[in-house]
């Protein structure tokens, strides 16, 4: 599900560059700052190597979902089945 | 070229051999959909006007059309509603690099929490009502008088903004997102007809109307304004995911805020309607942290957004309301 851990890190990695570039920082802070673009490099070699196969599957499972939404009559059970089953994934979901 | 020449070279070519010197030009903290720029003509004959320029972010949670804001914030002035006068546009971005608009600065600020913050509870009460009664006035306004600025929304509104706002779903997803199919869905099974379509501010809150002291001087970002359904603010104001912004626990409840609005302009409110109405805000919410999402991945925003679980959750419940509603 995006943002993957992938873009959120790339996106503070983005953000932490944009400082270093436009503002000028006191030499302690920009070596602050330069070591946490690192540790974010760090991280990014970190998640790449996580199972491939759990996203795909997450990723083919919602792709499903959405298709057979459109195909389950208005007002059946089986619709409100499915919203009840997605409440409760977002309730689930810690944000 | 800098934002400070790009400007002065835009005023000087709106306004010819009188332009004004432009000074104290700084950016507004606030406007996810815009960037504010607030700045200081000094005109020749030493008069100050204080103005706002705003810019299209390269990307954000909106994209919306300056020239359309412009034509309909000039459709306005001598409404009496409170919308900004504007000055001078720059559709295509020829001069600002971005299509951006001037126009003039009111006083007084945005206050988000004016409802729920510092404020004694009779004056909150009080500016919740006021709130209520300009969303009702512009309703009230003569769509006539804004001439054919605003295109017509047909006879079901409903069904007219749940396409567009499904269009920019389709553009702006990377992913499935079941939960909005399914409101696409339920929604589109029971979208609400409109007797008399009216002009809908599309994005009514406080912190949208200027406050100066305790007194309304402007409601602002007509952005998203358009002919539609009076019900789709309303359904806006009274969505869950917004009560700390519109009501008051135990003095100004939904009931109340309904109540008065219908008295206000001499109307009845049909809760099937309204129910579906509060379901559309929530996907809409959606939808923009959809493309939020979407700046950002393309980055063209550095802020991250993404649909949020409190918001889906919050649909989910509508779409659940709208089904018991229409069985």
């Amino acid at each position: 599900m995006r943002p993957t851990p992938e873009d959120v890190l790339d996106g503070a990695d983005r953000l932490l560059r944009a400082v270093l570039e436009e503002n000028a920082l006191p030499a302690d802070a920009a070596d602050t700052v330069t070591d946490a673009v690192r540790m974010i490099k760090q991280a990014r070699r970190a998640v790449a190597g996580r199972p491939a196969f759990l996203a795909e599957d997450n990723n083919r499972m919602r792709a499903l979902l959405a298709d057979l939404v459109h195909d389950l009559p208005a007002g059946s059970a089986s619709r409100g089945r499915v919203r009840a089953y997605l409440a409760e994934r977002a309730a689930a979901d810690p944000g | 070229m800098e934002l400070q020449a790009r400007l002065e070279a835009f005023v000087r070519a709106s306004t010819g051999d009188g332009a004004p010197q432009i000074g104290g030009l700084r950016r507004l903290g606030v406007g996810r959909s815009r960037e504010n720029w607030v700045f200081d003509a000094r005109w020749p004959d030493g008069r100050l006007e204080p103005l706002i320029l705003r810019q299209d972010p390269a990307g954000g949670l909106v994209e919306t059309d300056r020239a359309l804001e412009f034509a309909v914030l000039r459709a306005l002035e001598g409404s009496g509603i409170g919308a900004p006068r504007v000055l001078w546009l720059d559709a295509d971005g020829q001069w600002m690099g971005r299509p951006s608009l001037v126009m003039h600065r009111e006083p007084g600020a945005c206050e988000y929490d004016a409802v729920n913050g510092h404020r004694p509870a009779p004056q909150r009460q009080r500016l919740a009502r006021e709130f209520c009664e300009l969303m009702a006035r512009v309703h009230e306004l003569d769509v006539a008088a804004l001439g054919d600025v605003l295109p017509d929304p047909g006879p079901r509104p409903a069904a007219t903004e749940l396409g567009a706002w499904t269009e920019i779903l389709r553009r702006d997803q990377l992913d499935a997102w079941p939960e909005l199919d399914l409101a696409v869905d339920a929604l589109a099974a029971s979208a609400p007809a409109c007797a008399r379509p009216v002009l809908v501010h599309a994005d009514f809150k406080p912190g949208n109307v200027l406050l100066d002291g305790d007194r309304i001087t402007a409601l602002l970002d007509w952005e998203l304004a358009h002919l539609g359904d009076p019900l789709e603010d309303l359904g806006w104001v009274t969505q869950p995911l917004r009560t700390r912004e519109h009501l008051i626990t135990g003095a100004w409840e939904r009931a109340d805020l309904i109540a008065h609005y219908a008295a206000f302009r001499g109307v009845e409110v049909d809760p099937a309607a309204l129910a579906w109405w509060n379901a559309f805000a929530s996907f809409k919410t959606a939808v923009m942290q959809v493309s939020g999402l979407r700046s950002f991945l393309d980055g063209r925003s550095d802020t991250l957004y993404r649909p949020h679980p409190k918001v889906l959750r919050a649909l989910l419940d509508a779409i659940g309301a709208l089904h018991a509603t229409h069985a």
